[in-house]
């Protein structure tokens, strides 16, 4: 029986997506923006790295979606392995996710690099590349083990993989299990995308497993996982940067700690520690019946209650409610736009012409009336294949104001929809 | 109307009535344009305002009318209208946004619910008038210089502007402006930051779509090949490892290789060899050509271009066999000698020579069917004792004046015999006031007399008491008392006495009161004889100008004219008209004699046959002036055209012969065959570039990095190596390259397949996927981004087309509505006025069409500003604007508001539409003016007649709580 304390340093990362694809369109950035933002979250790895080393960490553990393999770039993958090289006798054990899954022409298998001509994992790294779960030891810690599994294709799984006993070195004081896989009861906003339900788990099968600590990954959202004995038994580090409107805040890396008392329980705690440079946020504001000063600092005070720093962060703006006709918007969100490093418009708005009285008689009126007329009709047939209507409502809707637009204000700006 | 608080007017009331000319004439600065504002904001209130439009420059309507000064006073409007025969007060408070609206036929009773909304929404101004607010300010109010010439009365087309009002009940744009708009919008689409039309945008982004596609598809395949590549890597490998390699295998293929390599590259210089021999042949020949050519190649083309454009054009011109000039100036002479006269008449002389023709030869036949109508009356009127003529010599006399004269003599008239009963007054009160003077005379003397006993008699008394007392001074009592009553005396005797010194203080107010009456109805009464002196004067005058002996003969004529009017009337009437065709007639015959003299036809000559003559005359005339003009233009611009074309040519073969002469080509003069030697030399020229080109690239190829400088002795050199290479294998193979190699099952050449293959494969996945690294991920973000723009751009494309197309079916929809409602109430207005014009019509399209009373051509708008004169623009503009108000107003007769309008028009314009609007507008309407020029408007009341006055109110502002005057200018 150990009389001594023992410890346990690692650092967990996940789910970068590194060169995942529609991410220019999914953030609206131009081409020369998205480069600067995969340029980025490679930076954020390699200060994850950094700090790694600094801290003196036994490990470094993803449980998954490292890259995108249908997307990832060998320059990429060229630069990852050189970062994970230098970390020189930290191990890396990677358990591949459906995204970075170990298939035949999986940028894991050295085949396939020297293949492609490209740097092999340095021997620091170690990645599992069997579908059932296995081992690997660390190669410097006797008292440490891994266990884990690799997805070998894209396709989710519905296996519950947690409901079995799982391979442990009964030998090791730390088993700590990478795996990639949902978490029954997770709730992050990427929990309703249908795909996200695979190799599911519940808390109980965890538990009843006995790992020291699960290292997980496949949910973006950071989460720790309890024990029935409030134990901290796991966690999910989320997303480690953001890549769409979902990932929204503080995007994290976990040190985890966990420490064996002398007599013989464990404790394991973390610190989530942020790396990259920018963060995404998400505002909704409703600019129905102020000015043009007043709507700028309404959305400004919206975003700065969000969290979103002034030139960093990456803002989505959805706006929402009617302004004068005689307010020009385009001005008012171009002076918005210089405040932030990026933001992204979601315009909902409309000009103000539908509340006042018309005159039934008038054009105008009657333009009116047959637009909402067609919008209503367009609404309710529009795609189901049983009319003939060749437009949405939205696109009526548009018609109608682009039309008040015109006969008011005898200009269209003609607006840039999602 | 009453303002609690509104803008710069505090406390304030005004008063309108009902189908007058309602004026208030008040300084700059006063408030009018605010009173103004306040009629439409009392029924209305604001528009809707946003915050947006506060600011340094940007201040809201609501804000810009809040009282100013002090806050104390309430932003409020009090109205009282009259509608639909109740009487109602909107107390309207714009600070709480609030309106309440009173039944004041039952007793104030709070009807404010009948003005409201299904939601509780404020329509009072749209029950009261039919109208939104906008539509109302833009109908029945008349802003500052809406009114201006360049406004209403010189827009070229009214249709705009009644476009405008059936269009937006908000703006003045039309549906015609909206279309424009996004007909824009659709041909200036943003794309990629340049502008071109939708469609083409949508088209170049499904082109790039399709691309997009296509290359994704490449993609795909080259990753499908790069994954087939690697499993069969996979499995060569396999075989490999379970295949050991022989040992000293490695260095025999080295050396195979290395021969095989050689091999190939004597065989390739072998043949670059061959080809630079026949290269160098080819060559023998070509050299001579001179460089010169080549550098004047772009010269000569463009020269060479340019001169067979040129010839061909000549040609053509040359070759269709023109007139001479001579000819042409023949012809004209011609047609001068023929047409004599009558060459200088224009088309338009011609057309307007015939319009004047047939209005001439119809007011002739207008003019003798009025003269007998007229007869006819006159023989009606004889017959039943009417004495005619004499009527028609009172008439006679009476021609020389105008309306005004008649007017202003039976006002002088009037005038003459107010002054007079004037005067009899004065004279009475004249009278009045010296009989009281006289009365107060003698009630003087009567009191003075009395008076005087009365002082006699108390100095008598004092005398006496005074005498008493001293008498019986011993007696205390009896003296103090007789002292005292002595003293009384004294008084009595003092103040009668007094009394007595100064009659005139008797009555004295009523005195001076009824000497200074004495003397204003002196005064008055002369002057009123002095104002009967000169009205007599100017009737005199009038009379003088008709031609009477004195004003007398001329008030008789006048009155007979008046009594026989009733009777007179048909025949008055007649004459009127006849005086008019007749006026119209002369001015036409005047016109024609203008013609004759252009014809140079003697004036005697001048009739309307004879005119109709000229009329076809001159048709015929004209007709073949333009044709003759157009052979003559046509064939002398030939031969301008000509001799252009002919110096240009010789200027460029002059060029030509020069550069040809210079690069050595013989017998330049003959130009074509210069130019096909030209062009000989130049393909020389050429082909010895581009053969000694490929020979320069075969030797590089062949010998870069070699050391050798000729294939040849490179070839014998390689021969040598390889036969070298050639005994080597063989000794280390044992005298073959294909042995069996050892384990495996695989012999060496299937080994050296397989990694032959294999090295092949490695090379075709490194590059399919270098390709892939570089192009798939950004194919897929292009993909994704073109679906968006052109989901986008597709979408803003139909929503545009969608607006236009709806937008121009309903505007065409509400122009047919409004035009066939707007005549209807023209028609029946019309009636009720009796206008020069018979005729108001709304096309189709709401341009206004007008026809004049007995004329049987209508005048469209588009022709307003060529035909009609600014002041019928203006009524027929005001009428139009009647009718509009007539039909939003559901047939109730709006007022009509103007602030300061025709401020710029000069006095004779400014006159004339008041006398319009006094005349016609103030009928049907109440008519509500704010100005701030006083002097003008009591100048033009002044010039109205007195019926003419009695539709004029000037307004006063008054305090709340007081009468508010009104009246005529003092």
């Amino acid at each position: 029986m150990a009389t001594e304390i023992q410890e346990f340093k690692f650092l967990q990362l996940s789910d970068l997506h590194l060169d995942s694809a529609y991410l220019g369109t999914r953030l609206g950035l131009s081409q020369s923006q998205r480069y600067e933002r995969t340029r980025e979250m490679l930076e954020s790895l390699f200060k994850a790295v950094q700090e790694s080393q600094r801290r003196g960490v036994d490990a470094v553990v993803i449980p998954g979606d490292l890259f995108d393999l249908d997307t990832v770039t060998g320059p990429t993958m060229s630069y990852v392995a050189d970062i994970f090289g230098r970390l020189g006798q930290i191990p890396v054990i990677i358990a591949p996710g459906n995204r970075d899954h170990h298939g035949p022409a999986s940028l894991y298998n050295s085949a396939v690099l020297n293949a492609r001509g490209l740097p092999l994992w340095p021997a620091n790294v170690h990645i599992f590349d069997s579908s059932e779960p296995s081992l690997i030891h660390h190669p410097y810690r006797a008292d440490v083990s891994f266990t884990g599994r690799a997805f070998l294709s894209p396709d989710p799984t519905e296996n519950r993989f947690l409901a079995q006993p799982l391979p442990k070195n009964e030998q090791a004081a730390f088993n700590i299990l990478l795996f990639h896989g949902f978490l029954e009861g997770y709730a992050g906003p990427d929990s309703a995308h249908p795909e996200k339900y695979s190799a599911p788990f519940s808390v109980d099968e965890l538990e009843a497993q006995g790992f020291t600590f699960a290292a997980l990954g496949h949910c973006h959202e950071f989460a720790e996982v309890y024990s029935s004995k409030e134990e901290l038994i796991g966690a999910y580090a989320g997303s480690f940067v953001g890549r769409s409107y979902e990932e929204v805040g503080p995007r994290v890396a976990l040190f985890v700690t966990c420490v064996r008392q002398a007599d013989g329980r464990f404790a394991c705690s973390l610190e989530p520690a942020e790396f990259d440079s920018r963060r995404l946020y998400v505002v909704g504001a409703d600019i129905s019946g102020l000015g043009d000063e007043e709507m700028l600092d309404e959305i400004s005070l919206n975003v700065e209650d969000q969290g979103a720093r002034a030139g960093q962060d990456l803002v989505y703006l959805h706006l929402e409610g009617s302004y004068p006709p005689s307010l020009n918007l385009l001005s008012v969100l171009e002076k918005l736009r210089a405040r932030y490093y990026h933001l992204h418009m979601s315009d909902h708005t409309r000009p103000d012409y539908l509340g006042e009285r018309f005159d039934e008689r008038t054009t105008e009126w009657k333009y009116i009336e047959a637009m909402l007329e067609l919008k209503k009709n367009a609404e309710t047939s529009f795609g189901d294949g049983s009319s003939d209507y060749q437009m949405s409502g939205s696109t009526v809707e548009d018609a109608l104001y682009y039309g008040l637009d015109a006969l008011r204000q005898q200009k269209v700006n003609v607006r840039n929809v999602d | 109307m009453e303002l609690a608080g509104f803008g710069n007017v505090i406390g304030e009331k005004i008063e309108f009535e009902n189908d007058k000319l309602n004026l208030l004439v008040e300084a700059n600065e006063y408030g009018k344009s605010t009173m103004a504002s306040a009629v439409w904001a009392a029924l209305f209130d604001f528009p809707q305002e946003f915050t947006a439009q506060a600011g340094p420059d940007k201040v809201n309507e609501r804000d810009a009318m809040r009282p100013r000064g002090t806050a104390s006073h309430s932003f409020q409007v009090t109205i009282y209208v009259s509608a639909n025969d109740r009487l109602l007060k909107i107390v309207r408070d714009f600070d709480k946004k609030s309106v309440r609206v009173f039944d004041r036929s039952q007793s104030d009773r709070d009807v404010t619910d009948e003005f409201l909304g299904p939601h509780g929404e404020d329509e009072v101004g749209l029950r009261l008038t039919g109208m939104t607010r906008d539509l109302f300010r833009s109908t029945c109010f008349v802003g500052q210089r809406e009114l201006d010439e360049h406004t209403i009365g010189g827009a070229k087309d009214l249709a705009a502007v009644f476009q405008g009002i059936a269009d937006s009940s908000s703006t003045g744009h039309t549906a015609g402006d909206a279309i424009a708009a996004l007909t824009e919008a659709l041909n200036l689409f943003s794309y990629k930051g340049a502008k071109l039309g939708a469609e083409q945008a949508v088209h170049s982004l499904e082109v790039e779509w399709r691309e997009l596609h296509d290359k994704l598809k490449s993609l795909k395949a080259e990753r499908e090949a790069i994954a087939q590549g690697l499993t069969r890597l996979a499995e060569i490998d396999a075989i490999l490892a379970a295949s050991p390699e022989p040992q000293g295998d490695e260095n025999v293929q080295e050396l195979v290789n290395q021969k095989n390599d050689l091999d190939s590259k004597i065989l390739r210089t072998r043949h670059a060899s061959a080809r630079i021999t026949d290269i160098d042949s080819e060559l023998v020949g070509l050299d001579e050509t001179s460089e010169k050519v080549a550098e004047w190649e772009v010269a000569v083309r463009d020269l060479w271009q340019k001169w067979e454009a040129r010839r061909a054009e000549y040609d053509n011109l040359t070759q269709e066999g023109d007139k001479s000039p001579n000819q042409a100036d023949e012809m004209e002479r011609s047609f001068q000698r023929k047409w004599r006269g009558l060459a200088e008449f224009t088309i338009q002389d011609a057309q307007s020579l015939s319009l004047l023709v047939i209005r001439a030869s119809e007011l002739t036949k207008e003019l003798n069917d009025l003269k007998a109508k007229r007869d006819a009356e006159a023989q009606r009127l004889a017959q039943g004792a009417v004495d005619v003529s004499k009527h028609e010599t009172a008439r006679q006399q009476l021609s020389a004046l105008d309306q005004r004269d008649t007017s202003d003599a039976l006002s002088y008239f009037a005038l003459i015999n107010s002054a007079k009963e004037q005067i009899t007054e004065c004279e009475r009160n004249v009278v009045k006031h010296r009989a009281s003077l006289t009365e107060i005379d003698h009630q003087r003397v009567a009191r003075r007399g009395k008076d005087r006993i009365f002082a006699i008699a108390g100095a008598a008394g004092f005398l006496v008491l005074a005498g008493a007392a001293f008498l019986l001074k011993g007696v205390l009592v009896a003296a103090v008392l007789l002292g005292l009553m002595a003293l009384a005396a004294a008084g009595a005797a003092g103040f009668f006495g007094r009394r007595f010194m100064k009659p005139s203080e008797y009555r004295k107010k009523d005195y001076e009161k009824a000497e200074q009456e004495l003397e204003k109805t002196t005064t008055l009464a002369q002057n009123l004889h002095s104002k009967i002196g000169a009205l007599q004067g100017k009737l005199e005058s009038v009379a003088r100008k008709a031609g009477l002996a004195n004003g007398a003969q001329l008030i008789a004529l006048l009155h007979e004219r008046t009594e026989a009017a009733p009777q007179m009337k048909g025949i008055d009437t007649l004459n009127s008209e006849i005086a008019t065709k007749e006026a119209h007639h002369k001015r036409a015959m005047e016109e024609l004699e203008m013609y004759f003299q252009k014809a140079g036809i003697p004036a005697r000559e001048l009739s309307i046959e004879r005119a109709q003559k000229l009329s076809e005359d001159v048709a015929v005339c004209v007709e073949e002036g333009r044709s003759l003009q157009t052979a003559t233009t046509q064939s002398r611009l030939k031969l301008q055209q000509i001799g252009f074309m002919r110096s240009e040519l010789d200027s460029i073969e002059g060029k030509l012969k020069e550069i040809f002469a210079s690069v050595g080509i013989a017998n330049p003069e003959a130009l074509d065959e210069a130019y096909a030697r030209f062009n000989t030399a130049l393909e020389a020229y050429y082909q010895a570039q581009k053969l000694k080109g490929e020979r320069g690239r075969l030797e590089q190829d062949c010998l870069a990095g070699s050391g050798f400088s000729d294939l040849d002795s490179y070839i014998d050199h390689m021969e040598l190596r390889r036969n070298e290479l050639r005994d080597q294998i063989e000794k280390m193979s044992g005298g073959g390259t294909s042995g069996a190699a050892g384990g495996g099952g695989l012999n060496r050449a299937e080994r050296d397949k397989l990694s032959d293959e294999r090295n092949n494969i490695i090379l075709k996945v490194r590059v399919a996927a270098k390709s892939v690294d570089d192009n798939y991920l950004p194919t897929l973000d292009m993909i994704e981004q073109v679906e968006k723009e052109l989901s986008s751009a597709t979408r803003a494309k139909q929503a545009l087309e969608l607006a236009r197309e709806t937008l121009a079916k309903l505007s065409g929809e509400t122009y047919v509505d409004w035009s066939a409602k707007l005549n209807l109430i023209a028609d029946e207005m019309l009636r009720d006025l009796n206008l020069d014009y018979d005729s108001l019509r709304f096309s189709k399209d709401l341009h206004l069409e007008a026809r004049r009373r007995g004329d049987a051509e209508t005048i469209t708008s588009p022709y307003f500003s060529n035909l009609l004169s600014v002041g019928t623009r203006e009524q027929l503009h005001w009428l139009a604007r009647m009718v509009v108000s007539r039909y939003l107003s559901h047939d109730n007769p709006l007022p009509i508001i103007l602030d300061e309008p025709f401020s710029e028009s000069d006095d004779d314009r400014f006159l004339r539409i008041m006398e319009f609007v006094v005349d016609t507008l103030t009928r049907q309407h109440q008519v509500i003016i704010f100005s701030c020029h006083r002097q003008r408007h009591q100048w033009l009341y002044e010039q109205l007649t007195a019926d003419k006055k009695q539709r004029v109110l000037f307004c006063k502002r008054g305090a709340i709580g007081t009468a508010s005057g009104a009246g005529v200018p003092s």
